[in-house]
């Protein structure tokens, strides 16, 4: 990859992450704006508001559309006025264990009882979301052994681990939410693994795909939107591509006889992705949810825009809904059983993938494929199913892939995904 | 969300937590720390856990002579994955129709959400009070459009004053007239 792209690839990764701005502010204690202001400034803006003379500039606008919505919602068509005012800095905070705020005491929050303040609070729940406090441990195995293959993107591990408390991470503002959005924070540790077609050969197989590793960690987060059936997946990873990623080793567990290729695989070099995935639900009949979705990665590890088609079909508690097919132990047996089918094409226009094309940083690779090479648009089709009892659930899915690289062949593997809910 | 608490007013005339007949019969209530949240929003320690994560509730006054409750809901109603309803119809509801109450005053304007399962508790409890009836009062827009659509409006009735009733302005003994009225009227117009 010669510098001038380089730099363009970077260019575009720093673009995306500072364009990046927490929409929710979720959760913990959110943002807030008011601090930055000055004490003259914040005197003015109260005093304006004193007035009934602010005109819903940024930091009111949505304390006034649920004002606005609160008065619709309740048919008098009263004006908005200054009377039902409170420092939006007063209610979004959720205060510590000692906080003396508010009283513990039954009936000391006099001023807390008038409808108006309380829609103002529920603006608070709706606009910064909710983190979800399910605990799940998940599996991700892919191998290609399954469709008798052992090449490309030949095998897969993923764990990833989903707590409340990861929320409270710094990385997580890196992380936006949709508006009003139920979230799933996981951290996530993965190795993926890529070989050429004969693994046998003691020399390079130019023309073919190189040997290849990384090993990440990874920091995600999935906001959910039932109601406007909408679902924001974003990513963060850090780790390394490379000998440091222990491909070699890990192959060495599955191959009796170590491939000698990996010698040549991909150097080592860093690994920093950020990744986003827009989904909106087009049709939602009794027991099938149809969605578009779109997105794309920034980073040293790939750089590519997606956008496709989802189907899911089968008894499911809503693909908006939950996160994952497992239900609580509180319902009856039968009615705990889940099951579904789902596909999705999805077409990829690549910028730059490391594992082809070697480190961005790192130009020691011995071999990589060059950027003329690669072939710009790669299409994904996933048929999976799924099955959830109770606490657990799994899922299987089919995967095939067109040639990412010029003299390349299509490529199929099978991925088992293990969910257990922790809580 | 901290600063909601329960009604108060009501405190001289019943506490929950001091009626044997309650099921909250003998609760203590921390004055100093928030031991509830609604997911990552704590709220108020005045209001009674009922076994759901998101569901709050603080029964506000019963009258086992008339046979009416009213009782104040908060956060989030999730019969599709916590199953609420069972929640309250087991832990609470038996309870009470168990002591004689028949009829139900639900005050719904601090639930944010209500997301619905199936219907099998609402008919259970709407077949349980015979001649009684469920009224919710103050429920959002919203979250009645989703009782509506999950068709449990049949077993409680929502709409025209309901929705945007004075109720802290009555005693509960007024309230209850009140309603009783307005039901009676719906049912034999």
């Amino acid at each position: 990859m010669n510098p001038g792209k380089r730099y363009m690839a970077l260019f575009f990764f720093l673009l995306i992450m500072t364009g990046c701005h927490d929409i929710s502010s979720d959760p913990g204690i959110p943002a807030n704006p008011y601090q930055q202001k000055s004490e003259g400034q914040k005197k003015k803006e109260k005093a304006a508001v004193k007035d009934g003379e602010y005109q819903t500039p940024s930091r009111f606008e949505d304390l006034s559309r649920s004002f606005l919505y609160a008065n619709q919602s309740s048919k008098n068509n009263e004006t908005v006025t200054a009377e039902y005012y409170v420092p939006i800095e007063e209610l979004t905070g959720i205060p510590s264990l000692a906080s003396r705020e508010v009283s513990m005491y039954p009936g000391y929050n006099v001023g807390f009882l008038s409808p108006g303040l309380i829609n103002v609070m529920e603006a608070d729940f709706f606009r910064n979301g909710r983190t979800s406090n399910e605990v799940f441990l998940t599996l991700n195995i892919d191998n290609d052994l399954f469709n008798y293959e052992d090449w490309y993107y030949t095998a897969g591990v993923r764990l990833e681990f989903y707590h409340p408390a990861i929320s409270a991470s710094p990385l997580a503002h890196l992380l936006p939410s949709l508006k009003g959005s139920l979230n799933y924070y996981s951290i996530s540790l993965f190795q993926n693994l890529y070989t050429p077609t004969h693994l046998a050969r003691t020399n390079i197989l130019y023309g073919d795909r190189p040997f290849a590793s990384y090993l990440c960690l990874g920091h995600n987060k999935y906001s959910l939107d039932p109601k406007r059936r909408m679902r924001l997946d974003t990513w963060f990873d850090l780790g390394v591509i490379g000998p440091n990623a222990m491909g070699k080793s890990a192959q060495d567990i599955f191959h009796g006889e170590t491939p000698i290729g990996w010698q040549y695989q991909v150097a080592n070099d860093i690994v920093a992705n950020y990744g986003i995935h827009f989904e909106k639900g087009i049709y939602q009949g009794k027991n099938i949810d149809m969605a578009l979705f779109t997105g794309g990665q920034a980073g040293t590890l790939y750089d590519n825009l997606v956008g496709g088609f989802f189907m899911q079909a089968g008894k499911s508690t809503g693909r908006y809904m939950a996160l994952f097919q497992t239900t609580p132990a509180q319902m009856p047996f039968k009615k705990r059983i889940r099951y579904f089918f789902n596909l999705e094409l999805e077409n990829k226009f690549v910028l730059y993938d490391a594992t082809l094309q070697g480190g961005m940083f790192n130009h020691n690779s011995v071999y990589f494929i060059t950027e003329e090479d690669i072939m710009r648009y790669v299409f994904t089709g996933r048929a999976g199913a799924g099955i959830g009892l109770g606490f657990y659930s799994l899922e299987v899915e089919q995967v095939f892939l067109t040639p990412e690289f010029d003299g390349g062949n299509h490529h199929f593997w099978f991925r088992i995904k293990i969910i257990a809910r922790l809580n | 969300m901290h600063d909601i608490e329960p009604f108060y007013s009501w405190r001289d005339l019943y506490i929950a937590s001091e009626d044997n007949k309650s099921p909250f019969f003998g609760r203590q209530y921390s004055e100093f720390e928030f031991t509830h949240a609604v997911y990552n929003y704590l709220i108020h320690p005045q209001w009674d856990e009922i076994g759901s994560a998101t569901l709050y509730i603080k029964v506000l006054f019963v009258n086992y002579e008339t046979g009416f409750a009213v009782i104040e809901l908060m956060g989030e109603w999730n019969d599709t994955l916590y199953n609420d309803i069972m929640y309250l119809k087991r832990e609470i509801v038996d309870a009470m129709i168990g002591q004689g109450v028949n009829k139900f005053i639900l005050i719904g304007e601090n639930i944010f959400n209500f997301h619905p399962l199936e219907d099998d508790y609402y008919q259970e409890w709407f077949d349980d009070i015979e001649d009684g009836w469920i009224v919710g009062l103050n429920f959002r827009d919203h979250v009645i459009q989703e009782f509506k659509h999950a068709r449990l409006d049949y077993y409680i009735s929502f709409g025209g004053k309901f929705d945007n009733f004075n109720w802290r302005g009555f005693n509960p003994n007024q309230l209850f007239v009140a309603i009783e009225q307005q039901m009676m009227r719906r049912l034999m117009p």
